[in-house]
């Protein structure tokens, strides 16, 4: 399967460190991973694991000390902020834990924003069909549940017709039922709409919904399982 | 507790830092202004009371020394007197120009009451000494000599000291002269070298009446053998009448009769013949009482041309002087034509003139800018413990009571405070020296007593401290009020709170441009704070440059609107219509025009007060009479311009007649005039008025030909002095030096205050969106992006900051202005553009200036840090 799928990101010996001294971590210590065209990846870890910094360096939110993340045959840790900027504009939609969403804005302002900057837009209207919240457009986030705004912030990576969508814990901030509808939603998005989805939580059970699950223990990886019958969103419980 | 202050510090050291610079600068400048001002009044009052300056003088045409020992005996305050001669001449410098000097004499006693600023006795010239000012004016060193006018020719006399007394702090001809005008001066000379020459003019007088009166005895025998000639050509006449008549009688015939005629008309020619000598003799007999009486003149005074002789007078200690000078008066009789105490004198009004603007500047401005900074120092700490809330919501939850965490912060900001208030002590210090030298270089003064104002410190330190503690108190208690849990989430949006208004104009708006607009009010207080921050950097630089303005509109409307000649002349009497012509034909003068000069005492109603009145054709060019808001006013055939203060104290208006020493005049307008103000008629109605108290004449003249108008004048007997108008703005310009001082001071305060606000409110504004503005980069927004939304925000701000900064920015300069101006200067709130562009241009620029160090400080922002939910 993995040799006849189009390798979106390549990531090869990354190295991340935050402090200097005795306050030194070592984020990350030689890591590789490679994701593929439409696949749905969780990685897996606990607090403090190295996850999310893994994310954010695939996302080009932060720079690896060394190693390399191949996008498109280049660099993408050469990369200046510019380039960074534009990597993140147009291939790469974020869902955030906490949503983040514009709180002056309405969930269609928060996502046309995003989709103004974008190269190949969607129809923001079309993005909140996706997402099963046209009814919603106009309200503040405020104004919507926590699953709702988890729902405009998907649709707002969406809008951009991003090739990868990077979720670090989507349902952190919610309760289990609405937690899985926000899955049903990534899995509907990978499954019928041919998106790649990369998921970091510390929940076991989402990683079964996934066709592979790589675990992060320590700042490396402990573990990649292949998931050949991933099951339904719908049928996780945790 | 103490462990907790160290963190503190390490998070908002930038905003802590400004606190203290901002703080400091208050109290710098309130503590420097007011240290200098304080050592400016004492050094002033230090000098005159010093050098001796006398307790009254009362002057008089006649000065003796005879008359000063009178009035030691016979006025028991007095305790010395002195006698001194006063004269207005002319002093040829040595680049030939002639300069309009008053001269006293001194004693050789008086010498200790000099400053000397340089000195090179030699007695055995005929010395003189000037005054420190007007030598260096004029380029004239000791050692030099110069032509000094006594008599009608000049003398040369070599210049044996540059010197200062606080009467020179008084450089005015007359009251009324505008601005001090480096063309006169003071000098003194030795009362020996005067009397030297005085002696030598008595001795020329002496011989003239001497001449007259041989002149007169000559005529007087002449007349006397006329006399007893004619008489006896009357008695002989008579008697030849006599024999005729007889004869007549005897023997009348033809012959007779013509006989008789003959001698009737011969005896009537020789009865009017000894009438002339009997009126010659009455007349030449007056004559000699006249010279006795000039002889008695010559005898009993010392004999000068006299303008202002003074008699000094010191009184004893505890003396009331107005007392004292009645008595002095009094005992001098008729003879006093003006006197005036210390108190009263001209010099005392120059000092206050001097002081009262450094006063207000000192004292008013800085107090407003401190108040202004206090506000920003308390916003800044409000926001500093808003910040902290997630910090003060742990330290509840981990047992800290609200005490305890208002004793943190409290602690902080002493620390804080503490150190704004010895630096600021510091730079008010610096400041006081700095400012205080420039004062004494600009009276100048010998000494200089630096001075600071404990008021103002104590004040400065106490606001400093207490606003600090305050603010803290206040911010401190609405957080430590939050429970615990809820002081450390993160607290909610608050966009339903965006006004209907702001919605509905931001509806079609991009939704970038409707965040840029709508997150600006989502934290209204914030949004307040930034506005209000920026409004008071814009106030203090507009109300700062107001000031300077206004001084600029001042001499605007002296040297713009009104003087359009190059020089007045003045003169003892009105000099007639001939005089004028021949001034218009040497060739470089134009336009030489009478200007009647009065100084009337004009009354309505019960008010009186005395004016200056200037005589001007309504057709003249040469001065321009306006009235408020620049209109120009037509001086009228038979009314009267009144000058906008005279009338308000009058109580008249437009319409209204007055009375000019007893004369009935319309007044036809109200003119505006800030500073030297004159009533205007028009020479018919200035005949009305009778004698002139000057002769004054303007006219137009180039600088080149400046020397030669001297030169032509300094043959007139009548000149007094003349006054070019390029020198008179030099005079005035030099008047307002210490005033501009004191304003760019608090201009430059301004300015820097300013700054170091609008960068922390940009940088405080970023920090509070720091999350929302990495979620935008997060997104894909690049950076000029968000560096554009940014800018709208700030712009935003900006605006609204003009519109409450400009009109406070007025008001304050308004309100300073009315204090600053005194009985004759007012300084008036000018509307200016350059004034307007600049101050808006300047904060623009520190928008922009603040903006890219908040752009470049973005660059280095985690980003993954700061998306994540904490603050």
């Amino acid at each position: 399967m993995e040799q006849e799928k189009k390798v979106l990101l390549d990531a090869a010996n990354i190295v991340k460190t935050y402090g200097k001294g005795e306050g030194k971590v070592e984020a990350l210590k030689d890591v590789s991973l490679k994701i593929y065209d439409g696949e749905l990846l969780t990685i897996l870890g606990s607090s403090g694991s190295g996850k999310s910094t893994l994310l954010n360096i695939l996302g080009g939110m932060d720079r690896p000390d060394s190693g390399s993340v191949m996008v498109d045959g280049k660099d993408m840790c050469s990369f200046n902020d510019r380039q960074l900027t534009d990597y993140r504009r147009r291939q790469i939609g974020f869902v955030f834990q906490s949503f983040n969403l514009i709180a002056e804005l309405t969930a269609r302002e928060n996502v046309a924003m995003t989709a103004d900057t974008a190269g190949n837009p969607r129809i923001v209207e079309e993005v909140f069909d996706m997402v099963g919240l046209t009814e919603k457009m106009k309200s503040y986030p405020t104004q919507l549940s926590g699953g709702q705004q988890q729902r405009v912030s998907i649709a707002r990576a969406l809008a951009k017709n991003p090739q990868l969508l990077l979720c670090d814990e989507p349902t952190g901030a919610l309760d289990s039922d609405t937690g899985k509808q926000i899955l049903i939603e990534l899995e509907k998005l990978v499954r019928k709409h041919g998106r790649t989805v990369v998921v970091v939580t510390h929940t076991q059970e989402i990683g079964k919904m996934s066709d592979r699950v790589i675990k992060v223990k320590n700042g490396r990886i402990v573990k990649e399982i292949h998931n050949e019958h991933p099951v339904s969103a719908e049928s996780i419980e945790w | 507790m103490r462990r907790m202050i160290l963190p503190i510090f390490k998070k908002y050291l930038k905003l802590l830092i400004s606190i203290v610079l901002v703080s400091a600068m208050g109290c710098g400048i309130m503590i420097g202004l007011s240290g200098a001002y304080v050592s400016l009044e004492t050094s002033l009052n230090e000098y005159v009371s010093d050098y001796r300056y006398p307790d009254a003088v009362v002057t008089t045409d006649v000065v003796n020394r005879s008359r000063a020992q009178r009035l030691t005996t016979k006025v028991d305050s007095v305790s010395e007197v002195t006698a001194r001669l006063c004269a207005d001449t002319v002093v040829k410098s040595k680049t030939g120009r002639l300069l309009s000097v008053r001269f006293f004499t001194f004693e050789e006693d008086d010498r200790q009451k000099f400053h000397f600023w340089s000195r090179k006795p030699d007695d055995s010239k005929d010395e003189i000494y000037l005054e420190v000012n007007f030598a260096e004016d004029n380029d004239i060193a000791v050692g030099d000599t110069v032509s000094f006018k006594f008599d009608d020719t000049f003398r040369t006399c070599y210049v044996a000291a540059i010197v200062s007394m606080p009467e020179t702090l008084s450089m005015q001809p007359t009251e009324d002269s505008w601005g001090e005008n480096p063309d006169f001066g003071f000098a003194y000379v030795p009362r020996r070298f005067l009397e030297k020459m005085s002696d030598e003019k008595l001795q020329k007088e002496q011989q003239r009446l001497d001449d007259e009166q041989a002149e007169l005895l000559k005529n007087w025998e002449d007349a006397k053998s006329r006399y007893a000639a004619a008489a006896a050509a009357v008695e002989q006449a008579q008697s030849e009448a006599d024999a005729c008549e007889e004869a007549y009688y005897n023997d009348y015939s033809e012959e007779s009769e013509q006989a008789k005629s003959l001698l009737e008309e011969k005896q009537t020619a020789l009865a009017a013949e000894k009438e002339k000598l009997v009126a010659a003799s009455k007349e030449a007999a007056d004559r000699q009482d006249e010279l006795n009486d000039e002889y008695n003149t010559l005898e009993h005074t010392d004999g000068y041309d006299v303008l202002c002789n003074q008699f000094q007078l010191y009184f004893k200690e505890g003396t009331d002087p107005d007392k004292a000078l009645a008595q002095a008066e009094n005992v001098l009789g008729a003879i006093v034509k003006s006197s005036y105490t210390a108190e009263n004198s001209a010099v005392r009004n120059r000092i206050n003139i001097n002081l009262e603007p450094i006063e207000t500047m000192s004292y008013y401005m800085p107090a407003i800018f401190f108040t202004v900074i206090l506000i920003v120092v308390f916003l800044f700490m409000s926001l500093i413990v808003k910040q902290s809330r997630r910090d003060i919501g742990i330290l509840r939850a981990l047992g800290f009571s609200k005490a305890s965490i208002r004793l943190l912060f409290c602690s902080v900001n002493l620390v804080v405070s503490l150190a704004a208030v010895v630096l600021g002590s510091v730079v008010g210090v610096g400041l006081m020296y700095f400012v205080g030298s420039y004062y004494q270089a600009f009276f100048p003064l010998p000494d200089f007593t630096y001075g600071i104002s404990g008021e103002m410190v104590v004040l400065s330190v106490v606001l400093t401290l207490v606003v600090g503690q305050i603010s803290t108190l206040i911010s401190t208690s609405s957080i430590a009020r939050i429970h615990p849990s809820e002081a450390m989430s993160r607290p909610a949006p608050m966009t339903a709170e965006i006004p209907q208004l702001v919605q509905k104009l931001t509806a079609h708006a991009s939704p970038m441009m409707k965040f840029s607009i709508t997150s600006m009010l989502r934290n209204k207080m914030r949004f307040v704070f930034s506005v209000v921050c920026v409004a008071a950097s814009v106030m203090m630089i507009f109300s700062s440059l107001a000031f300077i303005t206004s001084k600029n509109y001042i001499l605007h409307q002296m040297y713009e609107e009104r003087i359009h000649y190059d020089c007045q002349i003045f003169f003892k009497n009105e000099p007639d219509d001939a005089f004028i012509e021949q001034l218009n034909t040497l060739g470089y003068v134009k336009d030489a025009t009478k200007l009647p000069y009065f100084q009337s005492e004009i009354s309505f109603g019960k008010q009186k007060e005395k004016a200056v009145i200037n005589g001007l054709a309504a057709d003249s060019k040469l001065v321009g009479v306006y009235g408020e808001k620049s209109r120009q006013l037509t001086i009228p055939q038979d009314g009267m311009i009144l000058e906008k203060h005279l009338a308000q104290t009058l109580g008249v208006s437009a319409g209204d007649t007055v009375s000019v020493d007893g004369v009935d005049i319309q007044v036809t307008d109200i003119s505006d005039q800030c500073i030297s103000r004159f009533q205007y008629i028009s020479p018919a109605t200035a005949e009305k008025l009778g004698d002139v108290t000057f002769g004054s004449v303007i006219c137009n003249i180039s600088e080149k030909d400046e020397k030669k108008l001297l030169e032509f004048l300094s043959e007139s007997s009548d000149y007094l002095y003349i006054v070019f108008t390029r020198m008179s703005l030099m005079g005035n310009e030099k008047i307002f030096r210490t005033y501009d001082l004191a304003a760019w001071i608090i201009i430059v305060f301004a300015i820097i205050i300013g700054l170091v606000i609008v960068i922390n409110t940009a940088q405080t504004n970023l920090l509070e969106k720091k999350k929302e503005l990495c979620i935008l980069r997060t997104l894909g927004f690049q950076h000029r992006d968000i560096s554009r939304n940014w800018f709208i925000q700030s712009f935003l701000q900006f605006i609204c900051s003009c519109v409450i900064g400009l009109p406070t920015g007025i008001y304050v300069a308004q309100v300073g202005l009315q204090m600053l101006s005194t009985e004759g200067r007012e300084y008036v709130f000018a509307n200016s553009l350059p004034e307007y562009l600049f101050t808006i241009l300047l904060v623009f620029g520190y928008i922009v200036v603040s903006h890219l160090i908040a752009m470049q400080s973005m660059k280095r922002w985690d980003m993954v840090e700061s998306v994540k939910d904490k603050e």
